[in-house]
């Protein structure tokens, strides 16, 4: 995109494409390069993981260090930091790249801080990064070859670890949220850095970017937690002793992990018409996105070689799986004063090249583009709507771009709309806002606008030239962009005898899918059993990602549940389910309501429960989801095929006595695919761990549980839950 | 003497409106910044340490959050990325954030208590839930403003300063029996727990920018109207309401 930026422009002046920014493409200085690093996890140090659900660890930043000793102190003047993503992908240098946009918005950097702000760090949640790297941020540093490198992560919170149900006794309770605790601690007020050293077993091992000043350098840093056993007491951290290893230099020190290439190699060509050729003084970036989406995964400027050429040649590093068809990129070339260029849907295969050419580019006026969304029932702003910009690419032998997903289309720009239904966002001056600097699209290509925003409709809108600026079809004046939806309504109830208070969150989605339109929070007060909700949900027209209209949905509801007064992801309480709810009919003069009733009910407490175990014949980005009643659930990840975690699911769930179905799903482009059948599963039940008798002078505690046990059961104690195994 | 401390260790403040700041506490009641009440002007009491929330992740992912304190809870809808602040906050506090989006795309929750950051949680699943609080917790706490009900007691105040991105700033907000100093960047959500002790009244906020890199755009939110929109409001800017 040129945009693409959707997301991350958004704020911060995100930017891009489209304008926007981004890539402000600044010379980088000189005697500087730019790296970009990328995080991949293993678990090949950790010999309990098919013990755990989720495992999350704080990182701060990576540091490089040239020094040849590979016990180079921590306060050595050599080191150069790459941080977390401030505000905004960052940009740096000379070309610029904009990147780490999955890890953006914090603010602060390093050590210092400010109130309200604390230190700039980011969770990574290394079973989401098992299947695929994810790139962390870009910078650019001092050109030289760099032999030391550091995570760094936060020392007073390293991380936290959700755990499965236990399989032996003792063990504490599962599916709750438990610190980490890096072995061997630092002392307080030390860093926590974990290190590798690129020379430690040659002497010529290192990172060179010492002639790396025209290119962006890939690093892609391996993660193990080398995590411990799960706990065997609720009160206990889980123990990790983390490790890293650099997969992609001349000589690695990643040994086994991780087991596949992580990067696609794409190598670009473009070309200008403008007399002048190339310039990267101002905005300009190549931006590659998930096909489809607004997704962007790297966006960098055109290396500063093309300054002043026609012909320009590129090369990005992108994260794509190695086995099981690649992963799907579009690209987007955009330049202030420029028209785009557009690529969609290249497959990028890891430790495969590939290689692209984008249209020819020319010379041509932007302007900025601005509007609004509004609600059609109540004539309000929307607030967090998402505009997605897309432009036909040309070389695509069909294109539709009001289809979802879109065909042969590539987001070019995106932004978000604030409280007030404006978009875009404001930025600031060093940072343009979303939609800055958009070409005015020709006649016979004009743009498609889509605005989606949970409970709506997903609406698109045609974007043409008037004059010198936008006109919006249709739209009530300027850019004004009705969403139309419904309204739903219903009860969700604890069961009979149980009472609040109580936190449940009801979610709708598309009936026979996992894709969640909208949901709500809503509480049940002390002494009552049921609360009334009303949601926003699209209507009967709403275009699914199936491209066909969306006739029904599903709903399903959950508690939130405390565990010793700290609120825990998962819920205790069973699943309230209810499917294929008629969608409201579309608007007319006013919103349509249908009501969902009272059959969200019967939420009671029967304590966590967890199924793990494998799945046959694991791809590199597979999932498996778990359902009730034909709802979909929840959806858990599955270890990469060739990796130490292999073919490994974990689930946590209520222990339901009724059963539920697991589905194997292949995340095959464009969309997920089941592998086999559904298998039925029905969890162990947790262990009722009774509270002691009462005795002269002695008042027994309780042992904390997720919920209680409800009133009028012959339990009077607390519950620790149990591990149920399955391979399918 | 202490207030200072704190800004030298912030590093990024400047003098001038340090100085400015400075003069805002010493007419106010003070307090604030974080940390401990170390102004010692005279009988202002001590406050709890400003807690905020920092959500971040892939920037532009839109969510919903419920966030309470021990008196007041507050419905918001936003993008990532966005701070939030409770002012005249109570702890202890709790907070459930979901994406509103069907995508992996992280969501990254930070509950950040003075300078330091307590907490974090995170989703990428459709929808995903990021859930956390700071001391123990029981319940949600009823809505502030009662939900939008008629006649309630008190109001739901908030300001949004939408911009200039990332710019970091101190504002001071106002009832008309006390102020407290925050500090934060945009965009940036300030939730006002029970202006003057609950009873409503006025209420106004004197925002500083920091590193002048553009006009903030501001709106006041009393009640789920914007009552008060300053959107080209230079680097200094003061809004109160009625």
């Amino acid at each position: 995109m040129a945009a693409l930026l959707a997301p991350v422009l958004l704020i911060l002046g995100l930017v891009i494409v489209g304008g926007n920014d981004s890539a402000s493409a600044k010379p980088v200085a000189s005697g500087k390069a730019l790296v970009a690093v990328s995080f991949v996890s293993s678990f090949a140090k950790s010999a309990s993981v098919t013990g755990y659900q989720s495992v999350n660890l704080n990182v701060v930043s990576v540091r490089l260090n040239p020094s040849k000793n590979p016990t180079v102190a921590d306060s050595d003047g050599g080191w150069v930091a790459i941080s977390v993503p401030q505000g905004i992908a960052k940009s740096a240098g000379l070309s610029t790249v904009s990147t780490g946009n999955n890890f953006g918005g914090n603010s602060g950097s390093g050590n210092s801080v400010t109130v309200g702000e604390g230190r700039a760090e980011i969770q990574i949640d290394l079973f989401a990064l098992q299947n695929i790297a994810q790139i962390f941020n870009a910078a650019a540093v001092p050109a030289k070859t760099y032999r030391q490198v550091e995570l760094v992560m936060d020392a007073g919170t390293p991380g936290n670890m959700v755990p499965v149900c236990g399989q032996t006794a003792p063990s504490g309770e599962g599916c709750i949220s438990y610190r980490a605790q890096v072995m061997p601690t630092p002392a307080a007020g030390t860093p926590l850095t974990i290190r590798t050293s690129l020379n430690a077993t040659n002497p010529n091992g290192g990172l060179d970017l010492s002639k790396g000043t025209n290119v962006v350098t890939p690093l892609v840093i391996d993660i193990d937690p080398g995590l411990g056993p799960p706990p065997t007491a609720s009160n206990q951290a889980v123990l990790v002793t983390p490790t890293i290893c650099v997969a992609n230099t001349s000589f690695p020190t990643c040994q086994t992990s991780p087991a596949l290439p992580q990067l696609g190699t794409v190598t670009g060509t473009i070309k200008t018409t403008a007399s002048k050729g190339f310039s990267n003084k101002g905005p300009q970036a190549v931006t590659a996105l998930l096909a489809g989406t607004d997704n962007i995964i790297l966006s960098q400027g055109l290396p500063n070689s093309c300054n002043g050429k026609t012909t320009c040649t590129f090369t990005m590093n992108l994260p794509a799986a190695a086995v099981g068809g690649g992963t799907n990129y579009d690209f987007v070339f955009s330049q202030k004063t420029s028209t785009f260029a557009v690529l969609s849907n290249i497959n990028v295969v890891g430790g495969m090249a590939t290689s692209i050419t984008l249209p020819t580019v020319a010379t041509k006026p932007t302007n900025s583009f601005a509007g609004k969304v509004v609600d059609f029932c109540s004539t309000t702003g929307v607030q967090a709507a998402t505009l997605d910009l897309l432009l036909p690419d040309p070389s695509a032998p069909i294109h539709d771009c009001t289809a979802n997903p879109p065909i042969g289309c590539v987001v070019v720009a995106s932004g978000s709309s604030d409280d007030a239904g404006a978009f875009p966002m404001p930025a600031n001056g060093k940072n343009p806002p979303a939609f800055m600097f958009v070409p005015l699209p020709d006649p016979s290509t004009p743009y498609e606008l889509i605005a989606t925003a949970a409970g709506y409709d997903r609406t698109p809108i045609q974007v043409t030239t008037a004059g010198s600026s936008f006109k919006c079809s249709p739209s009530n004046k300027g850019c004004s962009i009705n969403l139309n939806h419904g309204f739903l309504k219903g009860t969700v109830a604890l069961d009979t005898g149980d009472n609040g208070p109580a936190a449940v969150m009801v979610a709708a989605e598309d009936h026979g899918t996992n894709n969640i339109e909208n949901s709500t929070l809503v509480t049940i007060l002390p002494g009552v059993n049921f609360a009334n909700y009303t949601m926003n949900v699209p209507d009967s027209s709403n275009i699914g990602p199936g491209n066909s209209p969306v006739g029904a949905l599903d709903l399903f509801a959950s508690t939130q549940d405390l565990f010793n007064g700290a609120p825990q992801k998962f819920t205790g309480h069973t699943f309230a389910v209810q499917s294929d709810v008629t969608a409201p009919a579309p608007p007319t003069s006013t919103c349509n309501t249908i009501s969902a009733g009272t059959d969200l009910t019967g939420m009671t407490c029967v304590g966590h429960g967890s199924v793990r175990g494998t799945v046959t014949d694991p791809g590199s980005n597979d999932t498996v989801v778990l359902s009730k009643g034909d709802v979909q659930i929840e959806a858990a990840p599955v270890g990469p095929f060739a990796s130490a975690n292999a073919a490994n699911y974990a689930i946590c769930a209520p222990a339901d006595p009724e059963p539920y179905t697991l589905q194997h799903y292949e995340q095959a482009t464009p969309t997920p695919r089941p592998v086999g059948n559904p298998v039925s599963v029905t969890l162990v039940p947790p262990t009722i761990v009774p509270t002691p008798v009462p005795s002269p002078g002695i008042t027994p505690v309780p042992c904390p549980g997720i919920c209680n046990i409800v009133p009028g059961t012959p339990n009077n104690g607390c519950l620790i839950c149990n591990s149920t195994s399955l391979n399918f | 003497m202490g207030l200072y401390a704190m800004f030298l260790k912030a590093k990024s403040i400047r003098r001038g409106v340090i100085a400015a700041l400075a003069c805002g506490l010493l007419m106010t009641s003070c307090g604030g910044f974080g940390s401990s009440n170390n102004t010692a002007p005279g009988n202002t009491p001590p406050v709890s340490a400003q807690t905020s929330f920092r959500i971040v992740g892939r920037v532009g992912t839109p969510f919903s959050a419920r966030i309470s304190d021990f008196r007041s809870s507050w419905n918001i809808t936003g993008v990532v990325p966005l701070s939030i602040v409770i002012v005249n906050n109570k702890p202890p506090v709790r907070v459930s954030v979901n994406k509103l989006v069907s995508d992996s795309s992280l969501l990254s929750l930070e509950i950040i208590n003075g300078f330091t950051v307590k907490q974090l949680a995170s989703g990428t699943d459709n929808f995903a839930v990021a859930v956390g609080a700071f001391g123990h917790v029981s319940n949600f706490a009823p809505l502030a403003g009662c939900g939008g009900a008629s006649s309630c007691p008190t109001p739901d105040v908030r300001f949004f300063v939408k911009g200039p991105t990332n710019e970091l700033f101190d504002a001071l907000i106002e009832d008309t029996t006390m102020g407290q100093v925050v500090e934060t960047r945009p965009p940036a959500l300030i939730l006002f727990d029970s202006p003057a002790g609950g009873t409503g009244g006025r209420v106004d906020g004197i925002f500083t920018a920091v590193g002048f890199t553009g006009s903030f755009n501001i709106d006041l939110i009393y009640n789920g109207v914007i009552v008060v929109s300053v959107p080209n409001g230079g680097t200094s800017v003061t809004m109160k309401y009625p």
